[in-house]
């Protein structure tokens, strides 16, 4: 009979919603309270222990980002989900980045708030998501890519957000370090199919036997199930897919296309709804002019295809992103000293740097200086850029 | 109708499904008597639909219907089952087959997303004899389902139960139309 009996807090100022929502909530066994504003959630959470809050973004007097900030001084292990009347792929990535566990789009599916829900609920961290990669802590990070202002992070930008709008196949390309997993993360972390899995599966050193063993098979630990069926409503992420070998990319174009497989041995087919997204280090049309890829597979996986900059080509954003990298590690790590960002000599040798190793070199420079800065600000003496990169 | 208390009142609503009303609710009075053991009786009361519509969504306020259910003037005892062919939600959700009150009287199926080609009206364009079967059967596993919600019921871990959540047609189709066991002796003795 039902789940556990878990407890949902409400927080919407609107009757209408929330009363709709608690008597939904509780048909699936969930005891529901409702708050109508933040001053009464937080009076509820001081005297009573919750397993999930729900929050409208929008309310009177402090608003739903706000309590979110508050919650967490409150019970930091309380998910919090967002409600919002619309919601662009920057809102996602402002409240993630903010602390949310997820965001919903009112109105929302009646099957998506309820994977929402039974997920946000899970107790066995392990069971959560073992292949996905946690997802929204890496759709998290995504915000410093998009703190870019020049024309190759804005297209960049639009282009996930199409994606995210979207179903079709993604093809992401860059160079290492130029964050094709943020990327990635981000577009299923603001689609649809969010509220399931993303499902890594890397393409590199694999033959027929290994293919099947580590994309069809069960996984020995977790739930059972295999990266395929994992990927079930979710998305197949494909890492490294310019190093898949000739001869299994048949094998992956019919799997894209039917949606089906036939694992040795199995009495039934696998029949699996996700959505492909490919991540590649080098431009995969360059590699089906050489013969290194099908062009019936390359078809497959560039409906979209997104480019993202090496930071040497975008080189008056380095500031920005740097920026939003201090603010993200500095959330992420309260022991930090209180910096507010970087002093005029600090960018200058930040602006001096080729970056090989791009955003993640970066995020690596950052991340030393603002253990070894003194406030307020970073000086050039914290920067330690390394030529040729780490 | 007795004062049975398992009694049921089926409410069409807004003239739903017409010239098909017999062969849709005659059949589906039958088999909820029979699975639930009690007397069902189909009403001529009427709601006023306007009350319930929402101009912007084009769709209806169940929670507006629900509480409409339950002021029409029947047996107290009993509870009413609204059916009708218009696209239901509440504010939060896109859509929903039906609703319910918890342990409360009263409870509402649609079949506007249930019918094999959605949105369809029976009234005007009958459904082909297989469809009509299909729907009957979908109608009859959301109806036992949102009255189970009235005796208290929440929704079932058992993928068969027809307490199991179903928030697509594919899933009202695998449920089974009866309750499982955990389920079935949460009901009412008949």
């Amino acid at each position: 009979m039902a789940q556990e009996l878990r407890r949902i807090l409400i927080v919407d100022d609107d009757n209408g919603v929330r009363d709709s929502m608690q008597k939904w909530l509780e048909m699936d066994g969930y005891e529901v309270v409702g708050a109508q504003d933040a001053a009464t959630a937080l009076g509820l959470l001081e005297r009573e222990a919750f397993d999930l809050a729900l929050v409208d973004i929008r309310m009177p007097g402090m608003d739903g980002v706000e309590l979110q900030r508050r919650i967490r001084q409150v019970d930091h292990d309380l998910p919090v989900v967002i409600v919002t009347a619309y919601a662009s792929i920057e809102t996602a990535v402002e409240v993630l980045k903010r602390g949310a566990m997820d965001y919903l789009t009112k109105p929302v599916d009646p099957d998506d708030l309820s994977r929402l829900v039974r997920r946000a609920l899970q107790r066995d961290a392990g069971a959560e998501s073992a292949a996905s990669g946690r997802p929204g802590e890496v759709a998290r990070a995504a915000g410093e890519l998009l703190a870019g202002q020049t024309r190759e992070i804005a297209r960049a930008r639009d282009l996930i957000a199409e994606a995210a709008r979207t179903d079709q196949p993604v093809l992401i390309t860059g160079e290492r370090g130029t964050g094709r997993h943020l990327a990635a993360a981000a577009i299923h972390g603001a689609s649809r199919r969010r509220f399931f899995d993303l499902v890594p599966f890397d393409c590199r050193g694999l033959d027929e036997a290994s293919f099947e063993r580590l994309l069809l098979a069960p996984a020995c630990s977790g739930p059972g199930k295999s990266r395929f069926q994992l990927a079930d409503g979710g998305t197949l992420l494909l890492e490294a897919v310019d190093a898949l070998p000739p001869g299994l990319q048949g094998t992956l174009l019919q799997l894209l296309e039917s949606k089906t497989a036939h694992p040795p041995g199995a009495r039934q087919p696998l029949v699996s709804d996700f959505r492909a997204i490919a991540i590649s280090e080098i431009p995969l049309r360059a590699l089906v002019e050489t013969g290194g890829l099908s062009e019936a597979l390359y078809y497959r996986l560039a409906v979209l295809v997104i480019e993202l900059p090496p930071l040497r080509a975008i080189a008056s954003d380095v500031p920005l992103i740097a920026q939003a990298l201090l603010e993200r590690i500095r959330a992420e790590d309260t022991t930090l000293p209180a910096l507010e960002g970087f002093a005029a000599g600090a960018l200058e040798r930040l602006a001096s740097h080729d970056w090989p190793g791009n955003v993640a070199e970066l995020a690596n420079v950052v991340r030393r200086a603002a253990a070894a800065a003194a406030p307020p600000l970073i000086t050039d003496v914290a920067i330690e850029v390394r030529p040729g990169g780490e | 109708m007795a004062s049975d208390l398992l009694g049921i009142y089926l409410v069409p609503l807004g003239g739903a499904f017409g010239a098909r009303r017999a062969e849709l609710l005659e059949p589906l009075g039958r088999r909820l008597a029979q699975t639930l053991g009690c007397a069902v009786e189909v009403t001529t009361c009427e709601l006023d639909l306007a009350l319930s519509h929402e101009r912007g969504r084009d769709q209806h306020n169940a929670l507006v219907l629900l509480e409409q259910l339950a002021a029409l003037p029947l047996d107290p005892a009993a509870r009413r089952l609204g059916l009708c062919e218009a696209d239901l939600f509440i504010p939060m959700l896109t859509h929903v087959f039906g609703l319910a009150q918890l342990r409360g009287p009263a409870a509402i199926v649609s079949s506007h997303r249930l019918a094999p080609d959605p949105g369809s009206t029976l009234r005007t364009a009958g459904p082909a004899p297989k469809d009509l079967v299909l729907l009957r059967e979908r109608l009859e596993k959301e109806s036992l389902h949102e009255l189970g919600h009235t005796f208290g019921l929440v929704h079932c871990t058992g993928p068969e139960c027809v307490m199991h959540s179903a928030t697509d047609v594919l899933e009202v189709d695998l449920r089974a139309a009866h309750f499982c066991r955990r389920c079935r002796a949460h009901l009412p003795s008949r």
